[in-house]
């Protein structure tokens, strides 16, 4: 149980976000604010030439994220991939009443990609839903990792099982389990 | 004058039997792309698993045990219409934590049948699962029989798919593992969800 709780080094450079335009910010210093609303564009339209750092969370590559909202019992399956790429699947427990085109599901599940922003502690893992986006009852709910926001996460090896809240304050439990 | 009117029905009929070709060689899935197929409980409409299939072979189907990956083959079209999907995941895994986990509900046994196991085997793309006596079974399919519901997935279970059109409800009979009735209620929605 010891390995339980433990939270891992992230080695994520001080104030450091993904996608932040380092060389360009250099550049502003002596070549004023065309250089700086240039580069700001650039890393606007092209987030992906930007080298991006995901190795804060090595530990859910290839493993799988469990939560669970304390109040509502809805359960979430997590991926994150080392390409920037995330799945989620919501179980979100049985309906009253029987699934038609429009709901209500038990499941759902979402797709996107993902950046992240140092946290004492931790990360925020900010969310971007693949397109197009449909609307699901678990981002109605406001279940964890459901909306395009950002999500504070602590960073634990594989086999810890966690308590934390979000930005609203709701309180999920948190298992990292190895393998998907 | 009836030269130009036979030769104008020679175009057309030529057109049509090309029209037909195409449709034929058309994806039989490609409605599915991009979008879910939700399978239900016959009985009660209970939602039971996603599953998203995408134009690369691969496919994502999520349900209790949480989200499962994996890539499929297509069998040949049936006189029925419908083509068998085989569904294949990476791996055999349920990643689950003990205090979430819930034992999975299977249809009760007949009467004096208690003992007997499920097994499920695939043959020319076409999976049947049934009760059987293990007592009767040959060492490799009391293996087979052993599988667990990931093993079973990860060495394959095919599914049949009609051609069907974003939106449409129907039930399906021929599914290896119906849920209720024999049969699973099955939905092609718009989107991933």
């Amino acid at each position: 149980m010891a390995r339980q709780n433990t939270l891992v080094a992230t080695g994520f450079h001080q104030n450091r976000t993904i996608g932040d335009c380092w060389t360009c910010a250099n550049l502003t210093s002596f070549a004023g604010s065309f250089f700086f609303a240039a580069c700001a564009a650039l890393a606007v339209v092209t987030p992906v030439a930007i080298a991006a750092d995901f190795t804060p969370l090595q530990s859910f590559f290839d493993n799988t994220l469990i939560c669970q909202d304390r109040d509502t019992k809805a359960v979430c399956h997590v991926w994150f991939n080392s390409d920037g790429s995330y799945y989620v699947f919501y179980d979100l427990g049985l309906q009253p009443k029987p699934a038609l085109v429009d709901g209500p599901f038990q499941f759902e599940g979402r797709e996107g990609t993902y950046l992240l922003k140092e946290q004492a502690g931790g990360v925020e893992v900010c969310l971007r839903p693949a397109i197009p986006v449909v609307a699901l009852a678990a981002q109605h709910a406001h279940e964890f990792l459901s909306e395009a926001e950002c999500y504070p996460l602590a960073l634990h090896n594989v086999g810890a099982r966690w308590q934390q809240a979000d930005r609203r304050g709701r309180e999920y439990t948190f298992w990292l389990m190895a393998g998907r | 004058m009836l030269v130009a009117v036979g030769a104008g029905t020679a175009v057309a009929a030529l057109l049509v039997s090309a029209l037909r070709i195409r449709a034929d060689e058309a994806d039989p899935l490609e409605n599915y792309y991009g979008n879910t197929l939700v399978c239900a409980a016959a009985q009660t409409g209970n939602d039971l698993c996603h599953l998203w299939l995408k134009r690369d072979g691969t496919f994502i189907n999520f349900d209790r045990s949480g989200g499962h990956a994996g890539h499929y083959k297509v069998g040949p079209k049936r006189p029925d219409g419908k083509v068998p999907v085989c569904q294949y995941w990476d791996t055999p895994n349920m990643v689950v934590p003990k205090e979430l986990d819930t034992p999975m509900q299977m249809p009760p046994s007949r009467p004096g049948e208690e003992n007997y196991v499920l097994m499920c085997k695939t043959e020319n793309y076409r999976t049947t699962c049934g009760r059987v006596d293990p007592a009767r079974l040959s060492s490799d399919d009391r293996r087979i029989a052993g599988r667990s519901m990931g093993e079973r997935f990860h060495a394959g279970m095919c599914y049949p798919l009609g051609p069907h059109a974003v939106g449409d409800i129907w039930f399906e009979a021929d599914d290896p593992l119906p849920g209720q009735l024999g049969k699973d209620k099955v939905m092609l929605l718009p989107g991933h969800r």
